[in-house]
């Protein structure tokens, strides 16, 4: 399988957060959910793919070319989608277009005309009056009219209403039909990944947490629950972000301990929501015994 | 089209909604005031013109996260930033240089009320050597104003826009003083040779100062501008 996106190694400091030996690739025809916590480096990474961040060692490539020195060429079939509109916004989409035009060889006035048209756009009204939704879609539109092969989304469904939100995840789906495409989509919205996409990147405090398959993820972990008693001290050494209460105990675990786990404990299916909430307890767990030895 | 040329373009489109009206009317005040013989006025209107216009494009350049996106190097739009300008400010000289010329020309100071009309018309009386220095004093504000602008800019893409704009105000504080200082000397006739290199008394010399000042300005604009591509060029977005 080709891929269209792949990052080795990628490591970039600042000073107080760190991207720590990033690694993951995208193969050509999918989509891959990015998700983390805020602050987990999605948008460092994506700015670093972007070469609008200097990383200090690594190596990204886009397209199979270097993100550094061909970074001209990789742009040009790359359509980029970010939280907020980054385009002067008090011109309208015509004047946009004027601007955007000479800076892409295939740009296609025609496609825009239409995708305009059938995202509901109008092309005669100032781009900041448009609603979030309709600022994502224009991006968006921007992105197929100059056949970009790869697009990257950068939490484009955070504050969208459902409608907007399934409209924009149709508009993927419909993207991705050709299978010369692929997106990256950072999000915290995790229903999002779920239902869209077939590759899944975990990122948590700037490293790498899980990278692989949707499935592989579902398959990979499941929710333990039970009374504190009935768990053995080697199983819970084993458990992800184990919390105690009362009447008992829930925590995060591998697949691979399932033989482990005896008759009196439960195990349900994990979401990656219920996964990226018991990799944070488990930081703050770790956190506080550090204190606790301090 | 090249990638320069595209910034210029892309910039233009930018403030061309926020900027043309304002430059349009301020156009057309400077050469009306000058059919009236107001050239004070119209010197004052010109400066303001020629300075809306950069900072316009100064400000344009915290679009920084879409200039990222664009497949073009950060060296073309950092040297469509200076071009803009310089090109903006010479705009500005000449429009000014075409209003001293039409108000020379033109009589219709007549027809204003007594005062302003006495103004005008002593501007109107005085010998083509003096009427001179105007075109000097508007290509010097030129000068003065680019390298300015430029400097502010490098300083702005180097290190950050508050540090330029503390630069800045040093440096136009320093110029006054330093031009007041020299202004008081010369009309002491304390700087005779000093006065004479500044403002030569025949109005070829003064032609030639005027070329010498706009050469001078479009070196210092390249200077800083490739200053600014060697520093800022792989500066983060």
């Amino acid at each position: 399988m080709e891929n269209i996106l792949e990052i080795k190694g990628l490591n970039k400091a600042y000073d107080t957060f760190a991207l720590k030996d990033v690694s993951f690739s995208l193969p050509k025809g999918y989509i891959m959910g990015f998700v983390g916590e805020n602050g987990s480096g999605k948008t460092t990474t994506i700015r670093s793919i972007l070469n609008m961040a200097n990383i200090d060692s690594g190596k990204i490539s886009v397209f199979g070319l270097d993100s550094v020195t061909d970074t001209i060429a990789i742009k040009e079939k790359l359509g980029v989608v970010f939280d907020s509109l980054y385009l002067a916004d008090h011109l309208t989409a015509k004047q946009i277009e004027k601007q955007l035009k000479p800076f892409y060889k295939d740009w296609d006035s025609k496609e825009f005309a239409g995708r305009l048209k059938s995202f509901g756009l109008p092309d005669n009204k100032r781009v900041g009056e448009f609603s979030k939704g309709m600022k994502m879609k224009f991006m968006i539109a921007i992105a197929l009219s100059h056949k970009a092969d790869f697009m990257i989304l950068d939490e484009p469904t955070s504050g969208l209403d459902p409608v907007a939100r399934d409209e924009l995840l149709d508009i993927l789906a419909e993207y991705i039909e050709n299978e010369n495409r692929s997106v990256l989509f950072s999000t915290h919205i995790t229903s999002d990944v779920e239902r869209i996409a077939d590759y899944v990147t975990i990122l948590h405090n700037g490293k790498v947490w899980f990278t692989g398959t949707k499935d592989e993820l579902n398959e990979k972990y499941v929710i333990l629950r039970g009374a504190e008693e009935d768990i053995s001290s080697a199983l819970r050494e084993k458990c992800i972000g184990f919390h105690g209460y009362r009447n008992g105990f829930d925590a995060l675990l591998s697949t691979e301990y399932l033989s482990e786990v005896n008759d009196k404990l439960e195990t349900e299916k994990a979401n990656i929501d219920e996964i990226l909430v018991y990799v944070a307890k488990e930081d703050k767990y770790e956190r506080h015994n550090e204190n606790d030895k301090v | 089209m090249n990638d320069i040329m595209k910034m210029i373009r892309f910039d233009l489109i930018t403030v061309s909604r926020l900027t043309v009206p304002y430059v349009a009317v301020f156009v057309a005040v400077s050469i009306i005031a000058s059919l009236f013989g107001l050239t004070f006025g119209i010197l004052c209107v010109v400066n303001f013109v020629m300075i809306i216009a950069p900072i316009q494009g100064i400000n344009n350049s915290s679009c920084k996260r879409l200039y990222g996106m664009l497949p073009v190097r950060r060296s073309a739009v950092i040297k469509a930033l200076f071009a803009e300008i310089f090109i903006t400010m010479f705009i500005g000289e000449l429009l000014s240089f075409l209003c001293l010329f039409i108000c020379r020309g033109s009589s219709l100071y007549k027809i204003l009320p007594e005062k302003l009309s006495h103004i005008a018309s002593n501007f109107r009386e005085l010998p083509e050597s003096k009427y001179m220095k105007m075109y000097l004093f508007a290509a010097a504000a030129f000068v003065f104003l680019t390298i300015v602008l430029c400097f502010t800019q490098m300083r702005s893409e180097i290190i950050n826009m508050e540090a330029a704009i503390r630069e800045f105000l040093i440096i136009v504080a320093v110029f006054a003083a330093v031009a007041t200082f020299i202004s008081v000397m010369i009309y002491n006739e304390k700087l005779d040779a000093l006065k004479n290199i500044l403002l030569p008394p025949t109005t070829a010399g003064k032609w030639l100062t005027i070329a010498i000042l706009n050469a001078v300005t479009l070196a210092a604009a390249y200077l800083f501008c490739a200053i600014t591509v060697k520093k800022a060029s792989g500066k983060e977005l």
